[in-house]
């Protein structure tokens, strides 16, 4: 294991507004881009490592489907790895990876509208990717707040599909993936004001349509019975 | 070497984690702190959104595309490992590809090849004279003769100056040079019996048959034609 990206010995997280921190995470970024350039096969695993689950959870959440996900995903990387030699560095890689991420995910959703829009998968409700944690996970809460907090995220997931895709892309990278202003208008390729200004809006859109899908299909139904 | 890694991968995922905790913030905006409650308890909302994580298949299918690419990469990587890359293909095609049509591509053409010596000497070939297929392509040819009456002659050489119509026919004619022709009238008679047995081919003007002259000379047992 002689790469340099993985020798550089560093242990501290680059947050902590210390300019030598973030020469460091220049630094170990640029020595992961070379890895790849050099095809080696430890920095594959540590792009994969480190950017399939926030990729994929930013291009289902602008999707809203699991199979489009799944393949915007394998479109990202295999985008990634065959223009890493195009990659000039001039924004980091977490940005370019999200770039192409959401360029993905809008293409896709394009083609949906145009092609494909009543098409059924026929491996719903497989419980091939079911995982025995995903249902016994324990962290405290109560099974009602467990349902409850699902029906909200299952209604906010809806409402996020139902707003305008340009403040959706911009609301998902802030909120859900906590990028920083600058990050999004790099992701997004816009002005930092644009950023603000969608993020803004798509708040409002957001909660507007939340409101109302509430309103539709209320997260829980009581329905209040006698004693007997 | 495997503390290495690990404080590398935790480096890297140290905005998440710092995130889950709650504690800090990578872009503290005033914009964030001056929200509505309302969108305060929506972004907080956001915020707890469950992360999605891929499948196992889909992670495998994942490290099987990183795989290829990698394969893919090593394999133009620089000239030399384009050069082995493309010499290893044309060894697989040339041992699983060529090895097995060769002796039945041999065979088929060394067996053409032996019948071709058989039959070649006694395979009958023909001759064709170009010269006789050739059609002239001016656009205008001038009357020619085509047969002579050879049964008459005349004494002494005489040139006449033909005129024949578009059918080929002797319309009129002029005795251009000779000592007495014009006062001999049996000379003139022999001299009109020949054109009259004779064949022209008449002049054409693009592919069309015209009139014109020909010119041709008489003699004791001759007769020239000058054009």
């Amino acid at each position: 294991m002689s790469d340099s990206f993985l020798q550089l010995g560093l242990s501290a997280p680059p947050l902590n507004g210390d300019s030598l921190d973030a020469e460091l995470f220049a630094s170990a970024e640029k020595a992961l881009v070379e890895g790849l350039r050099a095809a080696r096969e430890e920095a594959y695993e540590e792009l994969i490592q480190r950017f399939q689950q926030p990729v994929y959870n930013t291009v289902y959440r602008m999707l809203n489907d699991p199979n489009d996900a799944s393949d915007v995903v394998q479109e990202v990387f295999f985008r990634v790895f065959r223009r890493i030699h195009a990659f000039r560095g001039e924004s980091s890689l977490k940005t370019w990876i999200y770039r192409i991420a959401v360029n993905e995910a809008c293409n896709r959703r394009r083609y949906f509208q145009r092609h494909i829009r009543q098409e059924l998968a026929l491996d719903a409700g497989s419980t091939e990717g079911w995982n025995p944690e995903d249902t016994l996970a324990v962290d405290g809460r109560s099974p009602f707040d467990e349902v409850l907090g699902r029906e909200q995220h299952e209604l906010l997931q809806y409402a996020l599909s139902r707003i305008n895709p340009v403040y959706r892309a911009a609301v998902i990278l802030r909120d859900i993936e906590e990028l920083s202003y600058e990050e999004i208008a790099d992701v997004l390729q816009v002005a930092l004001g644009t950023v603000k200004s969608r993020i803004l809006r798509g708040r409002e859109a957001l909660k507007a349509e939340y409101l109302q899908v509430s309103v539709e299909s209320p997260v829980l139904t009581l329905s209040p019975q006698h004693a007997e | 070497m495997g503390s290495d890694v690990h404080s590398w991968r935790r480096w890297l995922s140290a905005p998440r984690l710092d995130k889950a905790g709650g504690a800090i913030s990578r872009s503290v905006d005033r914009e964030e702190n001056t929200l509505s409650p309302e969108l305060d308890h929506l972004r907080k909302q956001l915020r707890g959104m469950p992360r999605l994580r891929p499948s196992e298949r889909e992670s495998l299918q994942l490290r099987i595309l990183a795989s290829k690419a990698r394969v893919r990469a090593l394999r133009y990587k620089d000239w030399p490992s384009t050069f082995r890359y493309l010499l290893a293909r044309f060894t697989l095609h040339n041992d699983n590809l060529m090895k097995p049509i060769a002796v039945p591509a041999v065979g088929g053409l060394v067996a053409a090849l032996v019948l071709f010596l058989l039959l070649a000497p006694v395979y009958p070939v023909r001759t064709v004279n170009a010269a006789s297929l050739d059609v002239p392509t001016r656009l205008s040819t001038s009357a020619s003769v085509k047969t002579m009456a050879s049964f008459t002659s005349v004494e002494r050489p005489v040139n006449v100056l033909v005129q024949v119509n578009n059918e080929g026919r002797v319309v009129g004619y002029l005795i251009e040079e000779s000592d007495d022709a014009l006062l001999n009238e049996a000379v003139r008679r022999q001299i009109e019996q020949i054109l009259l047995f004779t064949v022209f081919t008449p002049a054409t003007n693009f592919g069309l048959p015209c009139a014109g002259e020909v010119r041709i000379s008489v003699d004791s047992n001759v007769v020239l034609v000058q054009g």
